[in-house]
């Protein structure tokens, strides 16, 4: 299952780095963007991953639980990319309403 | 060998949505495709036994995630 | 960038890191983990491990943490051109009016309890206050019909709020200072931990769940609404 996922993870970062090298409109970066962080983040708690392990909420001190510390980083990264979409959309508003443009293409010569 | 199969299952729907998202015609399609790539994302990560990741990502990346694209898409399509 | 050479940059990447993940040690080699999240517990007292890292050990981070959405809230508010403002111009049929009006109450305790609880069951500050912010999103795009602009909660007190709990998440991380010598220390201040499991345990942990959490809910709605306002 550790395969899998693993090969999973890889595939995603593979599928979002092109969306980056090929999409034109801006909006699709961003959602690439989010793709390329889930992968990280897939990876980030299949590194925490025991088969034999519980989620980490302790009863008893006769389990084995998976390590909580992959987990903090994944919520904290989940929350500070939400906010980081909530800005890059923001500048896309903005270039829109100066530029009228949201194809990054058309941005090439930065000038009115 | 039951978990295998089905954990295969879901992640090669995963990859399919996420290739959806990036060749998709309308950007609104791509954005809703977005949000049911974050409910399968959830899925897999309560399948690693990471409920507060799965929490957390159902929350943001499902709902609030998709009310910004829809919103910022709203904000660039009008003419 | 041609989609042929975009494939060609993606295939070599894949080839490198397929070198690169052929040298991972396997699953043999790995070292026995050690089981920390049973020492976690009675460290802090706190039944969820994810939440004893998150506000007791790495304290510190999370407070970073809260300072990153604080600037983007100021950095996204300062965009948005308050003198101008239009906001969407979709009109709603009147179930919808009334269904988010019986939905508001759900959803504030639901956000609530996620906050609460977050210390014995998974969840937590963020998550809860996230949810918060959702019912902030829904009432704006419902009740925003026609240009007119409509919050739960006024600007100004968003920004009170915000302002509030983050003195507030410095007064606990300097009373910790005062206590024992150590910024947001827990167990060594000598408050009891209590009994693992119950609403009032694990210290300061559910009292920096609540203060982060609604700093994290107001953040987010201030995002929000500059948003809807640009």
């Amino acid at each position: 299952m550790e395969a899998i996922l693993a090969t999973t993870a890889f595939a995603l970062t593979a599928i979002g780095l092109y969306g980056l090298l090929t999409c034109r409109h801006m909006i699709r970066l961003v959602l690439c963007f989010n793709i390329l962080e889930a992968a990280v983040l897939l990876a980030i708690v299949l590194l925490a991953y025991r088969p034999e392990a519980l989620a980490p909420l302790v009863r008893d001190g006769e389990h084995a639980y998976v390590f909580p510390l992959p987990h903090a980083l994944a919520v904290t990264a989940i929350v500070i990319g939400a906010s980081l979409t909530a800005l890059m959309l923001a500048f896309i508003v903005r270039i829109y309403k100066s530029r009228g443009t949201v194809y990054i293409d058309e941005l090439k010569e930065w000038r009115r | 060998m039951m978990l295998n199969v089905s954990v295969a299952l879901l992640c090669a729907f995963l990859l399919l949505v996420a290739v959806y998202v990036v060749v998709a015609r309308s950007v609104l399609a791509a954005i809703i495709s977005m949000g049911v790539f974050s409910m399968l994302v959830t899925a897999v990560f309560v399948v690693l036994r990471a409920p507060d990741v799965a929490v957390t990502e159902a929350v943001i990346g499902a709902g609030l995630i998709t009310a910004f694209f829809v919103i910022a898409l709203d904000k660039t399509s009008e003419q | 960038m041609k989609r042929t050479t975009a494939a060609l940059i993606v295939t070599v990447l894949v080839v490198l890191a397929g070198f690169a993940a052929s040298e991972l040690p396997s699953e043999a080699e790995r070292a026995e983990p050690v089981n920390h999240a049973i020492r976690s517990l009675a460290d802090t007292g706190a039944v969820n491990a994810v939440s004893a890292v998150l506000f007791d050990y790495r304290a510190f981070d999370t407070l970073g943490e809260a300072t990153v959405i604080i600037t983007t809230a100021m950095i996204v508010a300062f965009l948005a051109p308050q003198a101008r403002a239009s906001m969407l111009s979709v009109r709603m049929s009147g179930i919808v009016l009334y269904g988010v009006v019986l939905l508001l109450p759900f959803i504030a305790v639901f956000g609530l309890a996620i906050m609460l609880y977050g210390h014995i069951s998974p969840g937590g500050g963020f998550t809860g206050g996230v949810v918060l912010s959702t019912s902030a999103v829904l009432y704006a795009v419902v009740y925003s019909a026609g240009g007119q602009q409509s919050y739960v909660l006024a600007p100004a007190t968003n920004k009170m709020i915000e302002n509030v709990a983050m003195t507030a998440f410095l007064a606990v991380g300097f009373f910790g200072m005062a206590a024992s010598g150590a910024f947001l220390a827990n167990a060594a201040t000598g408050i009891g931990l209590g009994t693992p499991g119950s609403l009032l345990s694990a210290g300061t942990i559910p009292l920096l769940n609540v203060i982060s959490g609604l700093k994290v809910g107001v953040g987010l709605a201030i995002i929000i609404i500059s948003l809807f306002l640009e």
